[in-house]
């Protein structure tokens, strides 16, 4: 019997949740306001889709399932819509973007739930230092074996997720000189990290129920892998993304991970080594740290000739948008590619538009404001991209 | 003991200056906060206003006189900032959002009116004074109210409400006050042209000083650009000159900082002014107000008004309770957020704030209602800041109420 069964769904189906920030409209700060944020959404039917982050100052809109990116961004901005309505009846404001730039982690308040509380006294200070803002982004397969293969495979393009949704300068007041801040948060966590090296689902679950009965883990919620299976939706979860700053560009993620997934599961184009995640963290970091201008380091593989070498990140997701056209499966898809390609030609990422907003108007709290401003109101991102 | 007496003789006299007072009371309340809060539940303002009493006329009598003139210079800087502060909780936009709000207030200071008018005529006093002391009985407590948000560090839903109601109905009750003065006056200032003249005067000039102080304010903080350090000194300048301009032409000073405040947030469009924060600055100046507000109640002349007090007291919580609760479910607050919010409201504006002004050119008007308002602010004062403290804590907006790692 298995003790961890995959529920399969449609394959290449796409779904993403997006942790948002809350501001008070007085200073720009993190508001505390998630709870009543929900009372005022009680009455609407996507009420189901908004839900409470670890922080009172963070809120999480959930997605549906969906086979393109124009039916997620219509739904990403009806759900917005409700968000909106309760947050200004509150005097709060909503922003995308994956780290608040001067807010402080001890002053961050433990949203009322008995897991949130469990967290904090498990991990303390780590806890509200979460407070840190993800897009996850979750793709549909078949079987547990799949879901094992895809998470791997989907290792390689980690830094591609990270340099293209990096939307984090700025952390504790200060530049930080990365382009994702966040994902250095997550690294924090004793059960971060990947994925082992399993090579089936049969052999997940013994990994799992080991990790089960030490006592480590209770769900498969408490691995905070930057990819992880979700066994219980039938999909794998990409977790590596900041918020970006606009609904289109989370859908835009959206439809890249679905036309990566498609190639990978139908044509097998990566070999799981032993050391497949041996230059894993160093790209990771490559990324978080330089964005589109980061140099992955790509390592030998025996099966294609290729003896390894150093490429330019931005380089290297031309190039595999390139191959993906051959996935694109209608306009929308091939939509998605091209304005993907324009982002990596033109290294355009949210962490550039907040660097240049802050150059113009020397105020942190005032990047929030015009941050919000993009997210609510769809404002133009305008000349600081 | 010869050579004692020779040099005392030739010591200079000795008495108090602003220096010396102002590092004295400060030590002197800062011991009265840090006793008051060995009980948990205690704010550290009510050891700053027991502090005052003790040291006022009404006990030790070392606090009186030329030292009271002294002291409301500091309290008088206290209030402007801290009236700073409350006025940029009002955000036009919210309320544009939020009409429950508007109608909470609308419904509380109407409902807080009527029903103290009409108790006071009860006990019999006369309608004008009584109507007055109605009308300034709507105001919640600026001091208290952002005295005790900055102290606890409150962020939240019902603490926005809470400063945003405090700002919107002291605006209602000091222009109330200026309009209704006319009737309690009767003939003390001269024909009702003189009346018209004087409240035309003190609101119309309240509001372009406070206009005019805000353009000065937001072009050179435009000018200074986003420099936090540079634009609270400006601030601080703007609001100690606004404060001095307005004393000298009599103009009502709460009333001009609320309406420079208001306009400083609701106005700057391209968010030139920076959000500043005046906590190390104002924790002087705010304990100072405390021992000042402390030193200046009275508790003998309670005796002669305790029924009206006790009256004005409970009708006003009715009122609050009545207005907030009557409107809550349409303002989506739970009944635990209304109570606290009932709560958090019960401090009264202190009398020193609008009666004071008033007392310089309506003396007899004022003269008839400080001893109910002395009394009723006894009340509010001493269990004002542990009411909007508890219902703050209760709420779970404080930022002493986050919990703690096992």
């Amino acid at each position: 019997m298995q003790t961890l069964p995959f529920k399969s769904s449609k394959p290449f189906t796409m779904g993403v949740e997006l942790e948002l920030q809350l501001l008070n409209r007085r200073n720009y700060n993190l508001a505390t306001d998630a709870v009543d944020l929900l009372v005022g959404i009680a009455d609407s039917d996507m009420k189901e889709q908004i839900k409470l982050e670890i922080t009172q100052g963070m809120i999480e809109l959930n997605s549906s399932i969906h086979t393109r990116a124009d039916t997620l961004v219509d739904e990403l901005r009806a759900l917005r819509d409700v968000i909106v309505s309760s947050a200004k009846r509150l005097n709060v404001d909503v922003s995308g973007g994956g780290s608040h730039p001067f807010q402080h982690w001890n002053e961050q308040r433990i949203t009322p739930s008995e897991r949130f509380h469990y967290l904090y006294d498990r991990y303390g200070y780590l806890a509200k230092s979460f407070t840190v803002f993800g897009q996850h982004i979750h793709i549909g397969v078949e079987s547990g074996d799949d879901a094992i293969y895809l998470t791997h495979a989907l290792a390689r393009f980690i830094p591609h997720f990270i340099g293209l949704s990096a939307a984090s300068p700025y952390y504790q007041g200060a530049d930080s000189n990365f382009d994702s801040s966040r994902s250095n948060i997550v690294s924090a966590f004793p059960l971060s990290g990947t994925l082992p090296l399993v090579r089936s689902w049969q052999d997940f679950e013994a990994y799992y129920n080991e990790y089960l009965q030490l006592g480590v883990i209770s769900s498969m919620k408490d691995f905070y892998w930057d990819i992880r299976p979700k066994p219980e939706y039938g999909t794998v979860e990409i977790r590596v993304c900041d918020t970006p700053l606009t609904l289109e560009r989370a859908a835009l993620l959206g439809g890249y991970a679905q036309l990566l997934a498609r190639w990978i599961i139908s044509e097998r184009p990566i070999e799981i080594r032993d050391n497949h995640y041996m230059l894993y963290q160093y790209n990771r970091f490559e990324a978080s740290r330089y964005g589109f201008d980061a140099s992955l380091a790509l390592p030998a593989d025996p099966r294609t000739g290729f003896k390894g070498s150093r490429q330019p990140l931005y380089l290297d997701m031309l190039e595999h948008m390139q191959g993906l056209q051959n996935f694109a499966e209608n306009d929308v898809d091939k939509g998605v590619l091209r304005k993907l390609r324009q982002l990596a030609y033109e290294k355009i990422n949210d962490a550039r538009w907040l660097r240049n907003a802050y150059k113009q108007r020397e105020s942190l709290n005032e990047l929030m404001r015009m941050s919000s401003a993009v997210w609510m109101e769809d404002a133009p991102l305008g000349n600081f991209e | 003991m010869q050579w004692f007496s020779v040099a005392q003789s030739q010591l200079p006299h000795v008495s108090w200056n602003a220096l010396s007072l102002f590092g004295t009371l400060l030590i002197a309340g800062l011991i009265g906060g840090r006793c008051i809060t060995k009980i948990s539940w205690m704010p550290r303002l009510t050891g700053y206003l027991l502090i005052g009493f003790a040291l006022g006329p009404e006990c030790l009598h070392w606090v009186s006189g030329d030292i009271f003139s002294i002291m409301n210079i500091f309290a008088d800087i206290a209030i402007a900032i801290i009236v700073y502060q409350l006025g940029r909780y009002v955000d036009v936009r919210w309320l544009v959002h939020e009409r429950w709000l508007v109608a909470t207030v609308v419904a509380s200071s109407l409902l807080t009116f009527l029903l103290i008018w009409q108790l006071l005529l009860w006990t019999g006093m006369a309608s004008p004074t009584a109507m007055l002391i109605a009308i300034l009985a709507i105001g919640t407590s600026p001091a208290i109210i952002v005295a005790v948000i900055r102290d606890i560090k409150a962020e939240g839903h019902v603490t926005r409400r809470l400063a945003a109601l405090t700002a919107l109905n002291n605006v209602i009750a000091l222009i109330g006050a200026y309009l209704v003065l006319p009737l309690a006056s009767s003939g003390e200032i001269g024909s009702i042209n003189d009346f018209v003249l004087h409240t035309t005067y003190s609101l119309g000039g309240s509001f372009l000083l406070a206009y005019a102080a805000y353009v000065l304010l937001i072009l050179l903080a435009r000018w200074f650009g986003h420099r936090r350090q540079q634009q609270f000194v400006l601030i601080i300048a703007v609001i100690t000159s606004t404060l001095g301009i307005a004393h000298a032409f009599q103009l009502p000073v709460l009333l001009t900082m609320l309406t420079f405040a208001i306009l400083s947030r609701n106005l700057d469009r391209r968010y030139d002014l920076m959000d500043v924060r005046f906590d190390a600055i104002s924790e002087p100046f705010i304990i100072l107000l405390f021992v000042t507000f402390g030193a200046a109640m009275q508790l003998p002349k309670l005796s002669f008004i305790a029924t009206a007090a006790a009256l004005l007291v409970v009708a006003r919580c009715i009122a609050m309770a009545a207005s907030i609760f009557g409107l809550a479910k349409p303002a989506k607050l739970s009944w635990k957020q209304a109570g606290m919010l009932t709560l958090g409201c019960l401090p009264i504006t202190e009398s020193s704030l609008g009666l004071l002004q008033l007392s310089a050119v309506y003396p007899h008007v004022t003269a008839d209602m400080l001893p109910l308002l002395s009394g009723a602010m006894l009340v509010f004062e001493i269990l004002g800041p542990i009411a909007t403290q508890f219902a703050l804590h209760a709420s779970g907006e404080s930022g002493h109420s986050t919990s703690t790692p096992a």
